[in-house]
Parts: C-alpha cells; sequence; structure tokens
C-alpha cells in the first residue's frame, strides 16, 4: 500500500518535470488508460493482501487494460457510440469491489493483532 | 526475495500511473478540456464559418493593401504627382456618384399629359403622366445602360434621389415639378432610344393609354450635377 502511494507520488513529480504533453485528441483516451491502470494497481495491491500476488498477471494487465481501453474509447468514437463509458463502468466497479475488499482484509489484521 | 520483487514491480508500474495522472492534469490545465462529439460538432460548424470569414477578410485586407500600395508608389514615385494623382481619384469618385456635371451623346425624351379626348365616364387619370411612369422610365433607360439621367435638370443620383406624386404634379429631389417632363439620359443613343420605343416597353403602353411621350437622339446632352446634399445619419 505504502510503495504504491510512493509510487505514485515519485511518477506525478517524474511527469510533471518531464517536457512532454499528451495532444489534445488523445487526451480523453489517456484518462480512460489512467483508470485502468488505477484499477490493475489496486488489484494488485488486493492480491498481495491475499498473498495470490502474480508479477505476470499484474503486469499484463497493467499493459493490456490500459491498451484496451484506450483502444475501445478510439473505437466508440469513430462510430460514434461512447463505449469508454464501458471501461469506465467496469473499471469503476472493479475498483470499489477491490477497495472493498482491502479494506475488510485491512480491518481485519488490526483487529488479529 | 519474493517480497521484494513484487514490491518492485508494483513501484514500478505506480510510478507509470502517477506520471500518466501528472501528464494529463498538465494536459487539462493547459486549457484543453474534454467535448462530446455533439459539442464538437457544433464547434467545427462555427470554425468553419469562422475560417470562411477570414478568408473573406483576408481578401478585404488584400485589396486595401492594394489601394495603400497604389498610393504609397504614387507618393513615393517623383514621376507622378500626388496632387493630381489624388484630385483625379476625387474627380472619378464625385463622377460616379453624381455630383459633377456630364456631357455626351444620349437621348431626351419629352413625356406630357394626353390630349385625346376621354371616352365617357373615363377616369382622366388614364392620360396623366404619374410618378410611377416616370420611375418606370427611368428604370428602362437604367437597365438599357444609361450613365447619367436628369429629368427636368434634376439629376437622378442612384441613392438619393426621389420621384415622388404630389397630386398634378411630380417632387423630383426635393423640387415639384409640372408636366411636360423632360427626361435626359447618356448613354449608347440606339440602346436608349430602343427602350423608349420598343414594343412592349413601359412607353409603349403609356403611348396606347394616351400619353405623349417622344424621344429625340441628342450627340451632346448635358446632365447637370446633383445639387442636394449626400450625408448619412446612420450608415458608419
Amino acid at each position: 500500500m505504502i510503495i504504491a502511494l510512493l509510487g505514485i507520488l515519485i511518477g506525478i513529480f517524474v511527469g510533471l518535470y518531464i517536457p512532454f504533453e499528451f495532444s489534445t485528441i488523445s487526451s480523453l483516451y489517456v484518462s480512460v488508460g489512467i483508470l485502468a491502470a488505477i484499477d490493475s494497481i489496486i488489484g494488485a495491491m488486493r492480491a498481495s493482501l491475499e498473498n495470490k500476488f502474480d508479477g505476470i498477471i499484474f503486469i499484463s494487465g497493467f499493459f493490456v487494460n490500459a491498451i484496451l481501453a484506450i483502444t475501445l474509447s478510439f473505437l466508440g468514437d469513430k462510430l460514434g457510440v461512447p463505449i469508454y463509458y464501458a471501461a469506465i463502468f467496469v473499471f469503476g466497479t472493479r475498483l470499489f469491489n477491490n477497495i472493498g475488499i482491502i479494506r475488510r482484509y485491512t480491518i481485519d489484521r488490526y483487529r488479529g493483532k | 526475495m519474493k517480497w521484494s520483487y513484487r514490491k518492485k514491480t508494483i513501484l514500478v508500474l505506480s510510478i507509470t500511473l502517477g506520471m500518466m495522472l501528472a501528464l494529463q492534469v498538465k494536459t487539462l490545465n493547459s486549457g484543453v478540456k474534454y467535448l462530446s462529439i455533439k459539442d464538437m460538432y457544433t464547434y467545427s460548424i462555427e470554425l468553419e464559418s469562422q475560417k470562411s470569414e477570414i478568408i473573406q477578410l483576408t481578401a478585404k485586407a488584400e485589396e486595401l493593401n492594394k489601394q495603400i500600395s497604389a498610393y504609397t508608389t504614387a507618393k513615393e514615385d517623383a514621376e507622378i504627382d500626388y496632387e493630381t494623382f489624388l484630385v483625379g481619384e476625387i474627380e472619378s469618385i464625385k463622377s460616379a456618384a453624381g455630383l459633377t456635371k456630364l456631357e455626351g451623346p444620349g437621348v431626351v425624351i419629352i413625356v406630357t399629359d394626353g390630349t385625346r379626348d376621354l371616352i365617357e365616364d373615363e377616369d382622366p387619370n388614364n392620360v396623366l403622366v404619374h410618378d410611377l411612369d416616370i420611375r418606370a422610365m427611368v428604370d428602362d433607360l437604367r437597365n438599357a445602360g444609361a450613365e447619367a439621367i436628369a429629368i427636368n435638370d434634376q439629376r437622378v443620383v442612384f441613392n438619393k434621389s426621389n420621384i415622388q406624386c404630389t397630386g398634378p404634379t411630380i417632387k423630383i429631389n426635393e423640387q415639384v415639378f409640372a408636366p411636360p417632363y423632360i427626361i435626359e439620359a447618356i448613354g449608347d443613343r440606339k440602346f436608349l432610344e430602343s427602350a423608349i420605343n420598343a414594343p412592349g416597353s413601359f412607353s409603349s403602353a403609356l403611348r396606347s393609354w394616351g400619353v405623349f411621350v417622344e424621344v429625340n437622339t441628342s450627340i451632346s446632352v448635358t446632365i447637370p450635377a446633383y445639387e442636394g446634399f449626400v450625408s448619412y445619419d446612420y450608415a458608419n
């Protein structure tokens, strides 16, 4: 948990100081990709609490989910259907589920001590 | 060892996530905002119209620049007298606006009330000259390519002249005239003459009602300048 927050903070600092910006058009897709990435990291934290963490599954999930979400929203824009809603819905639901499970595990651990 | 591998993976990927977040925030803070497709369509239409306006304005600016360069060359070139150039410009604008006296070949048309006996109970208006008759004849002459027109020595200018009915008389440029009306026009004599004499023209209809219309061509017709003031209160 702490290591993930630390990583995000480091990433934000690095991202703020590197001279690179997403183009206007791609920013919508990137936001959906960010959602997928958050979902992967929360999922990894949950898995590590359950002692089921698998590095390959985590890394592949991180990138494949993000790329899939970006591709879907791009395709949806071309077709005139807001498919990115699907990505937001799925990742949003999973985010809340995973955070709920993490919360329960943490509380159990705290009480067990 | 396994713990540290897990830690490393999470660290690296959360750094990636943080970078994406920061970059996205940077992009969104730089004045970029999310638009729905419908909004994008509306904006694209607006953009198109703005672009065409830009094109129009650019063309206008080019035209004005050309004029400016014409003036500049006239000013800088020692061979061209700047004053003469400007005076010539003013003269040409004045003559286009009808503020100068003009002379040239043309026609003289005499229109007056008919002298025929009225049929029983006939409306005497049928043989009188009306303001709309004069207006129609002026329009016919303009269509035939008349360059300058005057009625009873009152210049007809394109945006200030009025031809108005005032009972048995006609008001032209704020001056009241009784028949006969003498219309003078500068232009191609044959065209102007046939515009009045041609069968089916307004004047031939007038003749059939009994109004007197006579056309004479002339080698030299003098058209006086417009005497009123040309000033605008509302137009900028």
